[in-house]
């Protein structure tokens, strides 16, 4: 009990930093869970299309106009062809569609006309394009069975006019495991921090050379010592832990006493206890406490930088989720997606456990290095 | 090549009787090799019980490596070590519970007051929370530190912390205490305070082992001194029978701003003046024997229009006796 009792007495000493770090997690979390992420359904939106009509007298390209009018947003752009060439570059529109002179006299002999569209090649190009081309398509099998204008125009938007009911089915409740997704995320850096801070600081207080010194020379059993010493960090992680997991309920709600709940919890244990045998072999290696602040610092961010709890993940290059790979956060944020999103958990019950085998084979090599480490530094001691 | 000196008076036999005590340390052909270099050199030596021991040697002679060698700190290339009777070994906890060391650095948690301090070391000993407690009051009155229980390290001045550092090696009440150079970087107050409470701890039956390069503490407080030099023993004695191993009566020093080599020359030819030696500020005359030795160098330095500062005389320390056997200064 000496041993765990100075364990607390040092932490005690420590406590602003463990709020600290705390009220990061809180206040970062709670900003990013206000955004509503449920998915209930979908709208769809208007890309911006210049059109440059050649054949403005016929019927056929009126009502092509016409269409773009109400499935787009027309932009009418003054100016020479290279501010024309420069919206497009900029993205101020996302194709030009240019009606040939012949538009109207293609179609009623029932052949395709050549309408030229230039596009700016992103997303919203490709949803123009898919516009476009469904008018086209249409126009171009009533051509060839309709010869009269008015009603080849008449059966083309009947036949426009078709729309198809979407109705969005899900069980899962996405708003809440959006939220938990987002704060579990979090917790990620919030935990990591708290247990690498507080237990690099404290080992590094048993471990300073003199103290070790009297330690190995008093009367202890100095494997006893190294056990109560792992039991203290074991203990302060487990309330660590605890403590998130409790504050989870209060931030995501009912929706942590289900079955994914239970998930998000054990797979943010298997965490924590990365997060300590890496405090451990960070703990052999660190002597000098200013050293800690700023290894710990540059070690959690750039872990929640680079694995995707700061930023999701996709918007980061590939390069940076292949580093990230080598890192435990990484595939316990993957499990905090897979958890949140997948609709039959059955389905992905593989990967979730590849992905916490993983972060468990983390434990066992950063505990193994920190053992290895701590044996040799008691032969030269 | 260095020949060991025992002085013929026996420490135990003229001043505790004829009783010899038991042996507390005992250590034969201790040697330990880093590659090419023998810090230690076939060291052999008894610690008795209630002695203070005095381990005497310059900066590097080996008195660090010694200490840890004994406690299986570090590993040694060939001898024996006994403690208590029992060959010492790295899980000798019986033999443990009856040690305390001092280091030479300060061994405290910076996050723990005085009082945890201590507390948490006796508890390595200790596990009686009651008994812990009435160890730990005393460990800080031995010291003199009760006005400090509720401060930190930090709070506490250089002295003061080597005197925390001492009541962490002690509170626990061992029957022998390692006292690794405790009075580095002290400043007189303290030291003294220090030095009584070691020789308190004596009293109360303790067996010490204490290791520094400080002559004038050894001679304060050790009833027996070993000299050591390059890993080995070259003297070993009473400090009273050591410094007539320096062949020195008395030594007379005179301050002088400046001196003729001549004058050095001369002064050797002085009645019973067996070396004299000026660094630049002091003249310091060797006698082997003799009366009036004072008269005789005030008349040399006057004759010779030689003017003084400041003239006294000396009786030999332990440096003369080293510089005797070595023909170097302790604390070179």
């Amino acid at each position: 009990m000496t041993v765990f009792n100075t364990f607390l007495k040092v932490i005690k000493k420590n406590i602003v930093t463990i709020i600290i770090y705390t009220v990061i997690v809180i206040v970062f979390a709670a900003a990013n869970m206000q955004t509503d992420n449920s998915v209930t359904g979908f709208i769809s939106e208007k890309p911006a299309v210049m059109v440059v009509n050649n054949d403005i007298e016929s019927a056929s390209s009126k009502n092509f106009e016409k269409y773009l009018d109400e499935n787009t947003n027309i932009v009418k752009i003054e100016g020479t062809e290279d501010d024309i060439a420069d919206a497009l570059f900029y993205r101020d529109i996302t194709c030009i569609v240019t009606i040939p002179k012949n538009f109207g006299e293609c179609v009623k002999k029932g052949i395709a006309p050549e309408v030229e569209i230039k596009t700016s090649g992103n997303e919203y190009a490709a949803f123009s394009e898919m516009i476009i081309s469904q008018y086209l398509r249409i126009q171009n099998a009533c051509a060839k069975r309709i010869t009269d204008e008015n009603t080849l125009i008449e059966s083309i938007n009947k036949s426009l006019d078709k729309k198809a009911e979407v109705e969005f089915i899900t069980k899962l409740n996405t708003g809440a495991l959006g939220k938990a997704k987002t704060y579990f995320n979090f917790a990620a850096y919030s935990m990591m921090s708290c247990i690498l801070f507080i237990v690099c600081l404290v080992l590094s207080s048993f471990n300073e050379i003199s103290v070790r010194k009297r330690t190995i020379v008093s009367s202890m059993d100095y494997k006893k010592y190294s056990f109560d010493l792992f039991l203290s960090g074991f203990s302060y992680s487990f309330v660590v832990w605890l403590f998130f997991m409790l504050l989870s309920i209060v931030m995501v709600g009912e929706s942590m006493f289900s079955l994914r709940g239970l998930i998000f919890i054990m797979n943010a244990f298997v965490f924590t206890l990365s997060s300590l045998a890496l405090a451990y072999m960070l703990s052999c290696f660190l002597l000098k406490k200013n050293a800690i602040t700023g290894i710990v610092n540059v070690l959690t961010l750039g872990f929640s930088f680079l694995c995707g709890v700061f930023v999701p993940e996709e918007y980061l290059p590939s390069w940076v989720l292949g580093i990230a790979h080598i890192m435990p956060t990484y595939w316990y944020v993957q499990n905090n997606g897979i958890i949140s999103t997948n609709e039959h958990l059955s389905g992905c019950i593989n990967e979730l456990l590849i992905n916490i085998l993983v972060v468990i084979g983390f434990t066992i090599v950063f505990a193994v290095t920190g053992v290895i480490v701590s044996i040799n530094k008691r032969k030269i001691a | 090549m260095l020949s060991v000196q025992f002085c013929t008076d026996n420490f135990f036999t003229s001043e505790r009787g004829s009783n010899v005590p038991e042996k507390i340390i005992e250590v034969k052909g201790l040697t330990k090799e880093y590659k090419e270099l023998k810090a230690v050199d076939d060291l052999s030596f008894d610690v008795y019980e209630k002695e203070i021991l005095g381990l005497l040697g310059p900066n590097g002679s080996g008195k660090s490596t010694t200490i840890n060698s004994i406690l299986s700190l570090l590993k040694y290339s060939s001898g024996s070590i006994k403690i208590f009777g029992k060959e010492m070994t790295p899980s000798a906890y019986d033999i443990k519970r009856d040690i305390g060391v001092i280091f030479q650095e300060v061994a405290v948690f910076e996050e723990l007051t005085v009082y945890d301090n201590i507390d948490y070391f006796c508890g390595l000993y200790i596990r009686d929370k009651k008994k812990r407690r009435e160890y730990v009051e005393e460990a800080i009155e031995v010291v003199g530190i009760g006005d400090y229980k509720k401060f930190y390290p930090k709070q506490l001045s250089g002295g003061l912390l080597r005197r925390l550092n001492i009541a962490c090696g002690i509170a626990h009440k061992p029957k022998l205490i390692f006292l690794d150079e405790p009075t580095v970087a002290v400043d007189p107050q303290s030291r003294n305070h220090i030095l009584e409470g070691i020789k308190k701890l004596r009293e109360n039956g303790a067996t010490i082992l204490y290791t520094t390069h400080y002559m004038e503490e050894v001679e304060q407080i050790c009833d027996r001194i070993i000299i050591i030099d390059k890993g080995k023993i070259i003297a070993e004695g009473s400090s009273d029978s050591l410094k007539r191993l320096a062949n020195i009566e008395e030594k007379i020093s005179a301050e002088i701003h400046s001196l003729p080599e001549k004058a050095v020359e001369d002064a050797k030819k002085l009645k019973y003046a067996t070396d004299a030696v000026y660094d630049g500020t002091t003249l310091s005359v060797s006698y082997s024997e003799g009366r009036d030795n004072l008269t005789r160098m005030v008349d040399f330095l006057r004759n010779n229009n030689y003017h003084y500062k400041k003239l006294y005389s000396e009786r030999p320390t332990l440096n003369d006796v080293f510089l005797e056997l070595t023909g170097k200064e302790l604390r070179d």
